[in-house]
């Protein structure tokens, strides 16, 4: 079957996983690994170019696992690691190296300061040997103590915690212990740096303040990062560049604002809170005009031809859109008796029919649950116990709501512009 | 307005619980108390310059202590093995930890007999050549080690077990060998455990009798000749030495106490580890 419109990268049609091709330049990290842990099966392929790269995915989607296996601490079953061109893991040749000579620094998410140590005796730790860190030597000469102290200090201003030398793990904050595991990190002088979720031991105020701290510590640090979150919010305020990881594959990947805007599969967009995820039914190729794409809920509309790639025959496809891009449009009576829309939907975009069902007030913006009308009753009733089909949410601000004068029972067109509106392949239960 | 707490009268669950408590104490309490009154006092000094005691009580410190240097050197890789590694046979490894303690101390010693005594498979080469392994210093030493190191070994693994494997990660990816690890994270944060286990050790070497009597009787150690005074003159004999047995166990106890207080470490990043108490 042939699709326009959007653009499926092939690897996610079937249930091989994503096995993106090695892509030419030798900056940044290559990952593609497999290995089991129990149940859970991690098959996870991406790349992260310099900069700071965000692994998203929601709990149990298996990416503290790959940090892990990123940083030595849990062995491969299969596949390869490589590190600016230098494989650290290649289980075809046989190459595993020892997380201690990686050089790739691991904040875990508890920070795991070592409760025994100073401030000071934590960042040394983590130091060179030629900075007196880990030798006797280091502790022995004048020299050598004098290096680590004014090496200590300068990665403690870095972090912005001048002076906390002295002070123990017991005596920080959980912003300020955050800030040591990142200083500490840092004094290895890593080739790359593993955030384990590094904000969400904070609370909520804590993690706003400390979020442009730890992005501008990073850009100034210039490591290659690569940070594990939960949080769109905290991906989107940090990264450059965006690895979406569920179920222990990767099911989007690239810049941050390109993968945002292109989720290639249903659980990418649910990820991306692309909050409206509709089956559906089917496809049929129109007489030159573009793609027929009919809902479970039986409303059609069409899609330009813009014959791109091939999605396997029998593959489940949804439509995603963004709840805060669509438009609601007020539909009078009169023009519901021809079953064409007084309004043509924006180009290349698409325009759906419903009765607001309920408006909830989100204090900036309304939430409106719209009932899509069911012009063909019940024709895939399997998928719409599957999912949520008969609904859409758009979100509208107060202003808007003003202006269309609607009120709950009102019928209206929701207009999805281009961008803002994708098949997607369900790749959900 | 203030509210007053109000003043309620405790739970009769509660009641029932502390007088439960009160009365295990008592009960260890009791034959203590009774002891010092029991007027061994005056016979003390005289026991003092019984040269027989004195050696006694040397003897007792001496190899109580070397089968706690001997037992730490074994019992910390041991218990760091079993907290951290998974190897074939781990569950038998942990059962054989348990056994010195649920044998009965005296077949601890038959056991050890056959195995150290001049017939047995080690103890006949040593015996041939005039160093015999029972009835001699080594003997205590062996006796007290074995029967003591449980101790060292459950507490250690304890110990280990609650040391944040994080921790020990993070020290590798900042380039530090297993053996620094060991050295520089995990050993230090366990050390609290691993001392106060290390100094129940001493106490449970010091006091020692049933393995020992069997596989060295002589030379005497403080808990052996205080039952041969016992078996051959009687309780007034053996109280005099009871309370130099005693005098030493309170200095180790609060030994113990000491350490294991200074050592908790309070917990680091997360809050979700702050404990709580009721």
């Amino acid at each position: 079957m042939k699709l326009g419109e959007t653009r499926f990268p092939l690897n996610v049609s079937g249930a091989s996983g994503a096995q993106p091709e090695q892509k030419a330049g030798v900056d940044g990290l290559r990952v593609a690994i497999n290995l089991r842990r129990g149940s859970f099966h991690l098959r996870a392929a991406f790349g992260a170019p310099p900069g700071l790269t965000a692994l998203l995915g929601p709990s149990g989607a298996g990416k503290s696992l790959t940090l892990q296996a990123i940083a030595g601490l849990t062995p491969v079953a299969s596949g390869a690691i490589t590190l600016n061109g230098v494989a650290l893991v290649d289980t075809k040749r046989g190459i595993a190296t020892p997380a201690r000579l990686r050089r790739i620094s691991y904040v875990p998410q508890s920070y795991a300061l070592f409760p025994h140590l100073s401030v000071a005796g934590n960042i040394a730790y983590g130091l060179p040997p030629e900075q007196g860190g880990a030798s006797w030597r280091g502790w022995l000469k004048s020299e050598m103590r004098e290096r680590r102290a004014k090496r200590i200090a300068e990665l403690l201003r870095l972090v912005r915690l001048p002076g906390f030398e002295a002070r123990h793990p017991s005596q920080l904050s959980g912003g300020e212990a955050q800030r040591v595991a990142l200083a500490r990190a840092l004094a290895a002088e890593p080739v790359a740096l593993l955030l384990d979720e590094p904000l969400s031991a904070l609370d909520a105020p804590t993690r706003e303040a400390i979020r442009d701290d730890l992005r501008a510590i990073i850009a100034a640090s210039g490591v290659p990062t690569v940070l594990v979150t939960h949080d769109l919010a905290e991906a989107r305020a940090l990264a450059d560049h965006l690895v979406a990881l569920c179920d222990g594959y990767v099911v989007a990947e690239g810049s941050l604002a390109e993968a945002l805007a292109s989720p290639p599969t249903s659980s990418a967009a649910r990820l991306f809170a692309w909050e409206n995820i509709l089956p559906v039914a089917h496809v049929e190729r129109g007489n030159g005009t573009g793609w027929h794409v009919t809902l479970t809920s039986g409303q059609k509309f069409t899609l330009p031809a813009t014959p791109t790639m091939d999605v396997a025959q029998g593959t489940r496809l949804a439509l995603a859109m963004r709840a805060e891009r669509l438009e609601v449009r007020a539909i009078s009576a009169e023009s519901m008796l021809p079953m064409l829309p007084m309004l043509p939907p924006l180009p290349g975009g698409i325009s759906l029919r419903g009765v607001i069902q309920r408006m909830t007030d989100a204090g900036a913006y309304y939430r409106l649950r719209i009932a899509l009308d069911r012009p063909q009753e019940g024709i895939t009733r399997q998928a719409e116990q599957e999912m949520e089909s008969g609904f859409v949410t758009a979100l509208c601000s107060p202003r808007e709501w003003a202006t269309l004068g609607l009120a709950t029972g009102a019928r209206v067109a929701i207009v999805a512009p281009a961008d803002a509106a994708r098949l997607v392949v369900r790749d959900e239960v | 307005m203030a509210l007053k707490p109000a003043r309620r009268p405790p739970e009769a669950g509660v009641i029932t619980l502390g007088l439960l408590a009160t009365l295990a104490l008592a009960y260890l309490a009791a034959p203590l108390v009774n002891l010092l009154f029991a007027e061994p006092w005056r016979d003390v000094p005289a026991t003092l310059s019984d040269p027989l005691a004195i050696g006694a009580l040397e003897t007792s410190l001496a190899s109580a202590t070397i089968s706690t240097l001997v037992i730490a050197l074994g019992a910390i890789p041991l218990a760091y093995a079993l907290s951290r590694w998974r190897f074939p046979l781990r569950w038998l490894a942990t059962l054989l930890v348990y056994i010195p303690l649920v044998f009965p101390a005296v077949v601890s010693g038959i056991i050890q007999l056959l195995l150290y005594g001049p017939y047995g498979l080690i103890g006949a080469p040593f015996a041939a050549n005039g160093h015999e392994l029972d009835t001699t210093f080594t003997g205590v030493v062996l006796a007290q080690t074995f029967v003591a190191a449980p101790f060292a070994i459950v507490a250690a693994r304890a110990a280990f077990e609650a040391v944040p494997t994080a921790t020990e990660a993070v020290a590798m990816t900042l380039g530090a060998t297993r053996w620094r690890v060991f050295w520089t994270v995990s050993l230090p944060q366990a050390s609290g455990g691993v001392v106060a286990g290390l100094i129940l050790t001493w106490l449970r070497a010091l006091g020692e009798f049933g393995a020992t009597a069997v596989l060295a009787y002589h030379p005497y150690t403080l808990p052996v000749y205080i039952y041969v005074q016992l078996t051959g003159l009687g309780t007034p004999a053996a109280l005099p030495l009871a309370l130099l047995s005693l005098a030493a166990s309170v200095v180790a106890i609060a030994l113990a106490q000491l350490v294991t207080a200074r050592s908790r470490i309070p917990g680091v990043g997360a809050p979700d580890t702050a404990g709580g108490r009721l």
